[in-house]
Parts: C-alpha cells; sequence; structure tokens
C-alpha cells in the first residue's frame, strides 16, 4: 500500500505554532502618522575595497570586467540602502550589461576608425555626432526602464513608464532651454524634469504622483542666485581691493607671467568651487521640494530634509580632499555625500508598506544603459 | 538548526517573521523547510533556486522556488544550507570574499594596481605599433588625403614659389630619396604656403611631406632645406603619422575601457596622463627622425653643421620660451635637437 505523503506538520514541530497564530502584519494597528528615516549601512572602508578591487580586475581583464563592476557598485549602494529596514536588491547581473557594454565599445571604436574611410561624404563625424544627440534620449529612456526593472524592494519592482519624446522634451530640451534663457526658465525646466521623472515610476503596479508649486522652484532659483552673488562678492572683493589699493598695487608685479598664472588658477578654481557649491545648493533645494510633494498609492508620504548649505560644503570638502588624496578619498567621498542623501530622506508608510503587487516581469536590454553610462548620463532621485 | 530571517511571498511587499529549518529532531535529512509566522503554510518544505551574491552589508537574498524571497541578515551564509544551494551559487561568493580583504591585502592590491597600469602604460606604444603595421596602406592614404584637404580649406595656400626653386627643392629631395633604403617607403613632397603655420614642414599619412614657403624663406639655406626635409623624410619612413593615430587609437580605446567604471576624478588623471604618453613619444618621434636627417646629410656630403646655425637662428627668433622643458611638448627642447647635429 502506497504511503500518503506525509505534510511537514505531522513530523516536524512547527516553531511558530505555540504562539496563539500572530496576528497578519495587515492588520496590525501601524501607527498612521509613523514617520521612518532611510538608513545607510555601507561604510567607507568597505567601499573603499569595492571599488578598487573593481579598478585592479577591470585593469586586469582589460576593461572586460566593467559591467560585473557597475553591477557591484550599484548594488553596494542600493542594498545598503534600507527602507523600514529591508535593502533595495539590484538584480541585474553583469551578463545583463555586457551586451549594451560591447555595443557601445563597438560604436566607440567605428567613431576612432571613422576618418580612414572616405565615404566620399562630407562632415561623415558630424553626421556621427548628431545621430549619437538623436540617440541620447532613447537611451535614457532605455537606461531607465532596465535599471527600474532591475531594482526590487521586497519582492516588487520598479517600472519606468517614460517614453522617447517624453524624456527628450522634459530631461534634454527643457533643461536646454533653461541654459539658453540664462537661467530664466531654470527653475521651470527643473520642475518640469522632477515631475516627468516622478510621474514616470511605478512600485509594483501603484504609480507616484506628484504635486509641487512652480512658485516653490523660482524661490529656490532665486535663493541660489543669491548665495553665489553672495560669494562673488565675499571672494572677489578682497581681491579687488589688492589690485585697486595703490599701496599693494605696487607691490605685485602685473607682468610678471608668474603672478598672471597665480591670478588665473585662482580664479578658475573659484568658478569651480561657486559651480560646484551652487550647483549642490539647488540640487538639495529642488529635491526637497520633489521628494516633499511625492505620494504613492494616495497615502504613502515622503519627506526631504536637505539642507543646502551643508551639501554644497560636504561637496566642496570632497572636491578637495579628492584632489588632495589623488582619488584615494573617492570612494568615501562618495559614501559620505550618498549618506548625507538618504539620512536626511524619510518614509511615512502606510500599513508597514504589504499592499504592493508586482505584475510585470521583463526588464528589456540593457544597451541604453550602456550608452548612458558611457556618456555620463544620470538620473538619480 | 533553525536560520531565522524573514520571507515575502511572491511579487508581494509583504514580509513576515520566518525560519529555514535544517535537521531539526523528527525532520528528514536533506530537507530544507520554510516556517512562517502568520502566513499559510505555516511549515512547507522548499528548494533554493537563487542565492545573492555576496555583497558587503547587505542582506542575503535567497530565492525559494514558487514561493518567494527568504532574507537573512549575516555576514555568511550558515554552513547548513551548503547543500541546498543551487550550482554555481557559491562561484558568485569569490568577489565578495575578496572584497573583505584587511588592510595588508589592500595594499597588494593597490601594488597590483600600479603594477598593471605600468604594464598597460609600456605596452600601449607597442600596441599602437603593431596596429598600425595593420592598417592597409590604402587607409593611410584616404586619412592622408583627408587631412590635407581639411588644412587646405582652413590653413594652407597655394606656394609662391618660383618653377625653378622648386626645380632645385625637388632635385634635393631626389638627392635624399636616392640615399634612403632600397626597401624603404618613398616619401611624396608637396609645396603650399601658410601664414599660420610660419616657417614649418610637416609629414601626414599616406608618406606626405609638406614644405611650406615660409620654412625656404626662413633657412635660406641649401643644407638647412635638405636637413628639414630629411627630418621629415624620417618622419615617413619611420610611418611616425600612422604609428601616432594608431597609438593614440590604442590610448583612447584603453581609457575607454578601464576608466568606463565611474565618472569621477580619475578620468581626469588619465587624459592628463594620455596627453603625458603622446607627447612623450612624439618626442621619441622627432629625435628619431633628427637622427635620420643627420645620417642622410652626412651620406649626401652636406654640412649638419648647418642645422645648428639653423637652431641658433630659431632659438634667437623665440627667446628663452624655447627651452624650458615642458612635458607636454610634442618636440624635444631646442639645444638637445641642436646638440645631435654639432
Amino acid at each position: 500500500m502506497a504511503k500518503t505523503p506525509k505534510s511537514p506538520d505531522d513530523v516536524v514541530k512547527n516553531p511558530f505554532a505555540s504562539k496563539a497564530s500572530a496576528a497578519s502584519p495587515d492588520e496590525n494597528s501601524y501607527l498612521f502618522q509613523r514617520i521612518e528615516k532611510l538608513a545607510f549601512t555601507g561604510t567607507a572602508w568597505s567601499y573603499f575595497k569595492i571599488y578598487f578591487i573593481n579598478i585592479l580586475l577591470t585593469l586586469l581583464t582589460l576593461g572586460l570586467y566593467v559591467p560585473w563592476a557597475r553591477v557591484r557598485r550599484r548594488r553596494y549602494f542600493y542594498s545598503n540602502t534600507r527602507i523600514l529596514g529591508d535593502g533595495i536588491d539590484y538584480l541585474a547581473t553583469g551578463f545583463d550589461l555586457l551586451k549594451g557594454w560591447l555595443l557601445v565599445l563597438v560604436g566607440f571604436a567605428l567613431f576612432y576608425a571613422l576618418p580612414f574611410f572616405d565615404f566620399g561624404i562630407a562632415y561623415l563625424d558630424t553626421v556621427f555626432l548628431i545621430g549619437v544627440f538623436i540617440a541620447y534620449p532613447w537611451a535614457l529612456n532605455k537606461s531607465l526602464q532596465f535599471n527600474a526593472r532591475n531594482i526590487v524592494w521586497r519582492d516588487v519592482r520598479f517600472t519606468w513608464h517614460g517614453s522617447y519624446w517624453g524624456v527628450a522634451v522634459n530631461l534634454f530640451i527643457a533643461p536646454l532651454l533653461g541654459l539658453l534663457t540664462f537661467g530664466l526658465l531654470l527653475p521651470l525646466a527643473s520642475r518640469m524634469m522632477k515631475h516627468y521623472i516622478a510621474k514616470n515610476y511605478s512600485f509594483g503596479s501603484k504609480r507616484f504622483e506628484i504635486t509641487t508649486n512652480l512658485w516653490d522652484f523660482y524661490k529656490s532659483g532665486f535663493k541660489t542666485l543669491m548665495l553665489g552673488f553672495g560669494i562673488v562678492v565675499v571672494t572677489i572683493m578682497p581681491l579687488g581691493l589688492v589690485y585697486f589699493n595703490p599701496n599693494i598695487h605696487g607691490q605685485i608685479d602685473m607682468n610678471a607671467p608668474f603672478s598672471w598664472t597665480i591670478i588665473i588658477i585662482m580664479f578658475q578654481l573659484l568658478m569651480v568651487g561657486l559651480f560646484l557649491v551652487t550647483t549642490s545648493f539647488y540640487r538639495a533645494q529642488t529635491r526637497n521640494l520633489m521628494i516633499n510633494g511625492l505620494r504613492l498609492d494616495d497615502n504613502i508620504r515622503f519627506r526631504s530634509e536637505l539642507s543646502g548649505l551643508r551639501l554644497a560644503w560636504i561637496a566642496l570638502q570632497n572636491a578637495v580632499l579628492i584632489i588632495l588624496s589623488f582619488s584615494l578619498l573617492l570612494p568615501w567621498a562618495h559614501i559620505r555625500y550618498y549618506r548625507y542623501l538618504t539620512e536626511n530622506t524619510y518614509i511615512r508608510p502606510y500599513n508597514d508598506m504589504t499592499q504592493f503587487i508586482d505584475n510585470e516581469r521583463n526588464a528589456g536590454h540593457s544597451v541604453g544603459d550602456a550608452f548612458s553610462e558611457a556618456a555620463g548620463l544620470e538620473i538619480t532621485l | 538548526m533553525q536560520i531565522t530571517g524573514s520571507f515575502t511571498p511572491q511579487q508581494t511587499s509583504k514580509r513576515y517573521p520566518a525560519l529555514l529549518l535544517v535537521d531539526e529532531p523528527n525532520q528528514p535529512h536533506g530537507q530544507l523547510l520554510l516556517a512562517i509566522d502568520g502566513h499559510e503554510p505555516a511549515l512547507a518544505a522548499v528548494t533554493i533556486t537563487h542565492v545573492s551574491a555576496m555583497m558587503a552589508g547587505a542582506d542575503w537574498r535567497i530565492t525559494l522556488a514558487g514561493r518567494g524571497v527568504f532574507t537573512l541578515s549575516a555576514s555568511d551564509l550558515p554552513e547548513s544550507l551548503t547543500p541546498f544551494l543551487p550550482k554555481g551559487a557559491k562561484r558568485g561568493f569569490f568577489i565578495g570574499l575578496a572584497e573583505r580583504l584587511r588592510w595588508r591585502g589592500m595594499i597588494i592590491v593597490f601594488m597590483l594596481i600600479l603594477a598593471s597600469l605600468t604594464g598597460i602604460r609600456m605596452g600601449l606604444p607597442a600596441t599602437g605599433d603593431y596596429l598600425a603595421r595593420y592598417i592597409p596602406i590604402h587607409w593611410a592614404k584616404t586619412a592622408g588625403d583627408s587631412t590635407l584637404r581639411q588644412l587646405d580649406q582652413l590653413f594652407l595656400s597655394p606656394s609662391k614659389l618660383s618653377l625653378a626653386e622648386r626645380r632645385h627643392i625637388d632635385q634635393i629631395f631626389a638627392s635624399i630619396k636616392a640615399k634612403l633604403p632600397p626597401d624603404a617607403i618613398q616619401p611624396k613632397l608637396i609645396y603650399r604656403s601658410s601664414s599660420f603655420f610660419g616657417p614649418n614642414a610637416f609629414a601626414l599619412p599616406g608618406n606626405i611631406v609638406i614644405l611650406l614657403d615660409e620654412m625656404v624663406e626662413f633657412a635660406d639655406d641649401d643644407d638647412v632645406i635638405a636637413g628639414v626635409l630629411a627630418h621629415e623624410t624620417g618622419h615617413v619612413i619611420n610611418q611616425h603619422a600612422m604609428r601616432a593615430v594608431a597609438q593614440s587609437m590604442a590610448i583612447a580605446i584603453a581609457v575607454g575601457l578601464v576608466f568606463g567604471i565611474d565618472d569621477s576624478f580619475i578620468e581626469e588623471i588619465t587624459t592628463l596622463s594620455t596627453s603625458l604618453i603622446l607627447s612623450n613619444q612624439s618626442r621619441k618621434f622627432e629625435t628619431e627622425a633628427d637622427q635620420v636627417s643627420l645620417e642622410i646629410l652626412q651620406k649626401l656630403g652636406r654640412d649638419p653643421e648647418s642645422m645648428v646655425k639653423f637652431f641658433d637662428k630659431v632659438a634667437a627668433e623665440c627667446g628663452e620660451g624655447c627651452n624650458k622643458p615642458n612635458f607636454f611638448d610634442s618636440h624635444p627642447r631646442l639645444d638637445h635637437r641642436r646638440a645631435l647635429f654639432e
């Protein structure tokens, strides 16, 4: 007589059975107004090792390791970012990224080989560059799609719903117009970018929503402008005094090439510093606006409490330390910057975030991702 | 044995406290059980289909066939799970283990990085040379022709030398070519004028030597013109133009490959060292061409001393600046070049 298959319960004692069947988390009375901070569990030392082992393996494999190196780096940052204690997982593998990476390499090689062929077409390299330019939004869109599908929290993935023209208009043309109008339309462009990004992500089957006020973006822009102006006044004024003060002027020989070199270097450093400080400040301000206006599934809210000045200070210190350490401290600087971003971001969960369901599975291909990485394009939240 | 973690049913964001059970009392050996608190079934036999690669600070993500994900926070997977891991899962741990090095290990990593950088640095020019040898001659011609066309459009104008002058220089050039080894590449001489470049001559890919009117005027001496033409011929017979292109290609590709990891400060450093390597190579090429020039002048019975005078004249024109050594210069220091002809 065949034995009926036994349920494991019949033989092994259920370790949870002694407890009076614990309540399902869904039914638990979680505090509605609970606000949780995002945590970052990475350390400079462990990332330092990942970073330099990536470099070593890339060198030893003459570049073939690059896709795996990217996966290691991304996974480190994602999985050490914890929402309600659970890390985010990055599921793409080096093999997934390899295909896109190889295609982009072939593109590069073609570009370098172009001058050796005379197709009888004038300005072929210009045509090539225009082609690359047209491909940018496509690549960024595909990259966002690929990466979103590979980012998973618990077992629910993100999805990106953007389109070529949406990306082109909101993430390329709008900022370009912002710059062409000498920043007059930049706050508008920032808002378009942030809205486009926020509205086109979904977590599982639920879309993100966002409401912000355009006037707030203009206020941030104005504050940034004032900050930049303030820095210029504070730093240039003393220099000007030195230059125009007849008592001191005599001591600086403006004809000596040496003094000019120093002044030019000082000026360049000042410009770089100014750029770093103002962009970080503006970035912090607009990120706060975006995160604070973000909603998921109606009830889940987010909060970002970055201080523009603090972020600018971190960016400035990082730049100086990276240069002084010949980039040895780069991993430390990355971690520090990232930690500041995550640890000042909060979530107001609802129902312990148990209500999400994932229904899509296809991640698409990695060509866009490799292209965007090669072009240095990156969208971070 | 009980392994404590949490369980997420497939494609949901739910989270339950859970245990993986191995070799518990009464449990058959070789069976892996999942016990979930507050979710049905409370106890089930499971198989592992995937385990995330080891990563510092991260939780282990253990995918259970048809059920969901078991998450475990521990720096190492418990030994007792080893028999249940899918094939090849351990391979993913290798890099993670390497990333656990202590500072002594990291010093070795740094030394290896330096060693491989040095190796690449030494190997690149050679790789470029190797590539250059395999570039078909008609490619080089195309590249040379299109460069000449662009130069003609932008900086060069037709030569204003008289026919007699040209014939005279052609004769000098022919005498130089006659002294080349029989299997050497034959350069082709082209006359142009350019106020932009001033007194100059150069060699292009495709074996073209361009002599500018301004150079003829500035040199004002057959021996010097012979020396200059012999120098450019030296570039041609040693394929310097193609080698320079191939080398910069090799370097550009290597930089793209290696430093595609990160858009960072390292990129700046590489750009800097790229131009350092290229200028260093370029100075080597110039010295090589000067040596060819000296040899040919001697074979022709012309006076190398005229080149010394020529360098003096150049030095007088540009003053102190020409002798300042600079790592980014394409040509060696003038006094070094002058010394060769003494």
